[in-house]
C-alpha cells in the first residue's frame, strides 16, 4: 500500500504545481503595510502597461486611465451629463457655420512651468490633423481643417463644413506645450507634460508610473497626492491584489467578483458589442437573413445571466439616451425563434455555412459572448463557423471592407456620443468599418453637418429606423463598467468611461 | 565444429543483449508485479477508452450549454456532476470531449514526428559521413531554437487550429527520434549481422528497415510513449494561452484557461482538466519508465 500512497502524493504535487503554473497565481509577493496614519497615495491597478504617453498619437485605454489625470482639452467633459464644459477655454461662440471662436484661460501653467498661451493649442492642433502623424484618432477630428491665433489667450479653428459636434470632439483633443515638444519630441512617448491635476514623476518600464499632484494647477486640488499604478493582467490576479490590500483601486472586474471585493461601483460605461453583418455580397446580403438573425439571439439572456445583470440591451440601436441620434421609439428586436426560423425559410436559406469572425482578451467577457451568439444562431437554424482571430488579424478583417466575412463581433465604443461617429464608421460604403451597400450614405453626411439640432435628430431618427428594417448589425448590449476599490475609497466611476483619480478620495 | 559453436553462441549473445520485445504474456505478469505502472496502465486504457467512446459516454454536446445554468458548482445541478462552466455547458462532456482532444493531438504529432526522425536517423547512422553530419548538424541547429517558441510563431503565422498544432508540434519533435534512431544504428552497423547481410548482397534499404530497425523498435517506443506525453502537456499550455485548440471545442488546457478568470469562485472549472492533465502526462511517463525496463535485460534489476 506504500507504494500507492507515494503515488496519490506524487500526482497531487504534480496536479498542484501544474495548477499554479497554468492559472499563473503569481501576484506580486509584497503586501502593503496597512492602517497608515495618514494616507496620501493610492495604487491603482490596470489590466496593461501602457503602450506609450503620446496622447495624441495612441488610442489606448490603459495610457488614457493614467495621462487622462494628466493632460486636458480645450472643453473638458462632464463625467455624468456627457456635455462639454469649459477647460482650457472659458467660453466659445460661433463666428460662422465653419469658423468657432476659443478664449483661452489665464494664468494657467503646464507642469514644467511654462505658462498656457494660444501658441500651444495651434501647435497641438495642427499636431494631430497632420496626415504625416498618422494619429490613431485622427478619425475623431477630421472635420478640423485649420488654427488660427488670434490674440495671446484667443483661438479660431475653422472646420471643413459645418460640424455641430465640434465641441464634443475638442473634449477629446489634448493639449500639449509647444516648448517642451520643440526642445524634446521624442520625450512624450515617456513623459507627457500637460495641464492638468496631476504631473508624471516616473515611469518604471514592467513596473509602475508614479504620479504626484502638481502644485501650480488652475483647478480644484486633487484629494490624493499620490498615484501609483500597477499593471495586472489577469483579472482574478487583479481582484486579488485588491482583497490582499496591495491595490486600493482595481478597474475592470468580473459581476462574478463583486461580492467578495471590499467595494464596488459601478457606471454604464460606452462598450456596445455588435454582431456586424455583410450586407454587400455572401449570403447575408439578403435583408431576411439579417433580420432573422437579429431575432434569433436572446439578449436578456446574455445580460442577465452572463453579464450578471451587469448589462443593458441596446434599443434597436448601440446608442444610450443621452446620444445624439438616439431614437426613442425604437425597440430592440424581440427573441423570437419561429419568427427567425420563418423568415430564414422565406429568404430560402439552406444551410449554407457562415463565417462568424471573432477574438477575445479584449473587452470583458467578449470570447463567452461570441460562443453564446454562435450558439443561438445554430439554434435557429444558422449553419454558423466561429472563427475566433488574433486581435492585430481581427483588427485588419473588421477595417478592410473587401474582406468583409459574414458576421464579424466587436464591441463599439462611441466617445463623441453622437451617432455620427457609428454610421461614418460602420455603415458609411466609405467608412473604416462599413460592409453596407451605399443606400445610407447621402443622409449620413446631410446630419453630419445639419447645424440644425432638432432636424438632425430628425435625420438620425429616420437611418435609425431604414438600419432597424434593414440592419448593418445585430445590437448587442451595454456592458457596465465595474471598478473594484478598498473600502476607504471614495469615488463614483464616470459616465464617460475616464479614471478620474483627480476625483477621488479617501475616507 | 569448434568454431562454429562459438559463432552460434556469440549470435544467441549479441541476441539477448538486445533491448527488444518479450512475448505479451511475459510482459503482462511483470504488469502486474509492478503496481505503479499497474496503476498507470489502467488509467491509461480508462482515457483511452474514454476518449474513444466519447460520442456514446457523453451525457451531453459538449459545446452545447444553457446559458442560465452557467458556473454551477459540482453537484448543485441535477444532471451535471462535476458541474457546469462560464456558458452553462456540462463539465463531464468537456473533459471527456478534452481529453479525446488532447490524446489525438498527442499521438498524431508523435507518429509523424517519430517516423520522420527514425527514418532520418536511420540513415545517418547507417550511411555515416556527409549525410550523418548534414543530418545531424540540422537536429542541432534546430534544437538551439526553444521548442515551444517555434510552434507559438509557427501557429501565430498559420493562425492556431488543431491542423497547425500537430504541424507545428511534429517539426518540432522529430529530433530526439532521429537522435536516439542514430546512436542505436551506430551500434549495430558493424556488428556481425548486419556485415553478414551486406555480405550476401541485401540492398542498404532493406538492411536499415528489415535487420536494423526491428532491433532498435523497443527504446523508440518508450521514448514514443514519453513524447506523447510531452505534447499533451505542450498542447495544454498553447491551448491555454490561446494559439492551440479553438473555442467552442473543449480541451483540457482550453478549460483551464477559459476557467482561469472565474477561479477566485469556481474552482471547478479548472481542477478538473488540470488533474486530467497532470495524471494522463504522470501514468504515461510511468508507463514508459515501466516499458524502458521491462523490454531491456540490462535493467532488469530495476524492474522488479
Amino acid at each position: 500500500m506504500k507504494r500507492f500512497k507515494s503515488v496519490s502524493l506524487m500526482l497531487l504535487t504534480f496536479v498542484m504545481a501544474t495548477g499554479l503554473i497554468l492559472t499563473g497565481c503569481g501576484g506580486g509577493g509584497t503586501t502593503a503595510p496597512k492602517a497608515q496614519p495618514k494616507k496620501d497615495t493610492i495604487t491603482i491597478a490596470i489590466p496593461n502597461e501602457p503602450s506609450t504617453m503620446d496622447v495624441q498619437f495612441a488610442d489606448d485605454g490603459n495610457m488614457r486611465a493614467v495621462t487622462d489625470n494628466v493632460v486636458q482639452g480645450l472643453l473638458l467633459m462632464d463625467g455624468k451629463t456627457l456635455k462639454p464644459i469649459p477647460g482650457l477655454a472659458t467660453e466659445y461662440s460661433q463666428v460662422n457655420s465653419t469658423t468657432w471662436d476659443f478664449k483661452l484661460r489665464k494664468g494657467v501653467t503646464f507642469q514644467n512651468g511654462n505658462p498656457f498661451t494660444a501658441d500651444d493649442v495651434v501647435y497641438s492642433i495642427k499636431r494631430i490633423i497632420d496626415p504625416n502623424f498618422k494619429s490613431n484618432i485622427a478619425g475623431d477630428f477630421a472635420t478640423i481643417k485649420d488654427v488660427q491665433k488670434v490674440g495671446d489667450y484667443e483661438v479660431n479653428i475653422i472646420t471643413n463644413g459645418p460640424d455641430p459636434i465640434l465641441p464634443t470632439r475638442l473634449t477629446l483633443l489634448e493639449i500639449l506645450n509647444k516648448k517642451a515638444m520643440e526642445a524634446d519630441s521624442k520625450g512624450i512617448a515617456t513623459m507627457v507634460v500637460g495641464t492638468g491635476p496631476y504631473k508624471v514623476v516616473s515611469w518604471s518600464k514592467g513596473q509602475n508610473i508614479v504620479l504626484q499632484a502638481y502644485d501650480g494647477y488652475w483647478g480644484n486640488k486633487p484629494a490624493i497626492k499620490n498615484v501609483k499604478y500597477r499593471f495586472i493582467e489577469e483579472d482574478a490576479t487583479r481582484a486579488a491584489a485588491l482583497k490582499n490590500g496591495e491595490v486600493d483601486f482595481a478597474t475592470t472586474m468580473l459581476p462574478e467578483y463583486v461580492d467578495s471585493l471590499p467595494q464596488v461601483k459601478t457606471a454604464e460605461g460606452l462598450e456596445f458589442s455588435l454582431v456586424r453583418m455583410n450586407a454587400i455580397s455572401g449570403v447575408m446580403k439578403d435583408p431576411k437573413i439579417r433580420q432573422a438573425a437579429s431575432y434569433a439571439i436572446n439578449w436578456d439572456a446574455i445580460a442577465k445571466s452572463l453579464y450578471q445583470g451587469y448589462a443593458t440591451i441596446g434599443q434597436g440601436q448601440v446608442f444610450k439616451s443621452t446620444y445624439t441620434g438616439y431614437d426613442p421609439n425604437l425597440k430592440a428586436y424581440p427573441f423570437d425563434l419561429n419568427k427567425a426560423k420563418q423568415l430564414l425559410a422565406e429568404a430560402g436559406y439552406k444551410g449554407q455555412p457562415i463565417e462568424f469572425v471573432g477574438e477575445q482578451g479584449r473587452w470583458l467577457k467578449d470570447g463567452e459572448q461570441i460562443q453564446a451568439i454562435a450558439q443561438m444562431l445554430k439554434d435557429a437554424g444558422f449553419n454558423v463557423n466561429v472563427k475566433m482571430l488574433a486581435f492585430s488579424k481581427w483588427l485588419e478583417v473588421l477595417f478592410d471592407r473587401s474582406k468583409a466575412p459574414d458576421m464579424i463581433f466587436t464591441f463599439h465604443s462611441n466617445d463623441i456620443f453622437d451617432a455620427d461617429r457609428t454610421y461614418s464608421t460602420y455603415v458609411l460604403s466609405t467608412g473604416p468599418g462599413s460592409s453596407y451597400p451605399n443606400t445610407l450614405d447621402q443622409e449620413i453626411i446631410q446630419a453630419r453637418t445639419e447645424m440644425d439640432t432638432q432636424k438632425r435628430t430628425q435625420l438620425y431618427n429616420d437611418i435609425a429606423q431604414k438600419l432597424y428594417d434593414d440592419p448593418a448589425w445585430i445590437d448587442g448590449v451595454n456592458i457596465r463598467d465595474i471598478d473594484g476599490m478598498a473600502k476607504d475609497v471614495v469615488y463614483q466611476p464616470r459616465e464617460d468611461g475616464r479614471l478620474a483619480v483627480f476625483e477621488m478620495s479617501f475616507k | 565444429m569448434a568454431n562454429l559453436t562459438v559463432a552460434l553462441d556469440q549470435s544467441v549473445d549479441i541476441r539477448d543483449s538486445r533491448p527488444r520485445f518479450y512475448g505479451l504474456r511475459r510482459l503482462a505478469r511483470k504488469m502486474v508485479k509492478d503496481r505503479l505502472a499497474l496503476f498507470a496502465f489502467i488509467f491509461l486504457i480508462l482515457i483511452f477508452l474514454m476518449s474513444i467512446l466519447a460520442p456514446l459516454i457523453s451525457p451531453y454536446d459538449p459545446t452545447t450549454g444553457d446559458i442560465f445554468n452557467r458556473l454551477k458548482a459540482p453537484g448543485v445541478s441535477p444532471g451535471h456532476i462535476l458541474g457546469t462552466d462560464a456558458l452553462g455547458r456540462d463539465m463531464v462532456s468537456r473533459l471527456i470531449w478534452g481529453g479525446r482532444v488532447s490524446l489525438r493531438v498527442g499521438f498524431i504529432t508523435v507518429v509523424f514526428s517519430s517516423a520522420v526522425g527514425v527514418f532520418l536517423g536511420l540513415l545517418a547512422g547507417y550511411a555515416g559521413g556527409k549525410t550523418d553530419t548534414i543530418i545531424m548538424g540540422l537536429v542541432d541547429i534546430q534544437f538551439a531554437f526553444p521548442g515551444m517558441l517555434v510552434a507559438l510563431v509557427f501557429v501565430m503565422v498559420l493562425g492556431p487550429s488543431e491542423l497547425h498544432l500537430i504541424e507545428a508540434f511534429a517539426f518540432n519533435g522529430w529530433m530526439v527520434f532521429a537522435r536516439l534512431a542514430r546512436s542505436l544504428v551506430v551500434t549495430f552497423r558493424d556488428g556481425p549481422m548486419v556485415e553478414a547481410a551486406k555480405a550476401i548482397g541485401v540492398r542498404p534499404i532493406k538492411v536499415m528497415l528489415k535487420h536494423i530497425l526491428p532491433n532498435i523498435l523497443a527504446p523508440i517506443t518508450t521514448l514514443f510513449v514519453l513524447e506523447v506525453a510531452r505534447i499533451i502537456g505542450a498542447e495544454a499550455m498553447m491551448s491555454f494561452l490561446g494559439y492551440g485548440i479553438q473555442p467552442p471545442t473543449a480541451s483540457w488546457g482550453l478549460m483551464i484557461g477559459e476557467g482561469r478568470t472565474y477561479f477566485p469562485m469556481a474552482w471547478w472549472l479548472i481542477i478538473y482538466p488540470g488533474i486530467l492533465v497532470a495524471a494522463t502526462v504522470l501514468a504515461l511517463n510511468v508507463f514508459s519508465n515501466w516499458l524502458t525496463t521491462a523490454v531491456d535485460p540490462l535493467q532488469k534489476g530495476q524492474s522488479g
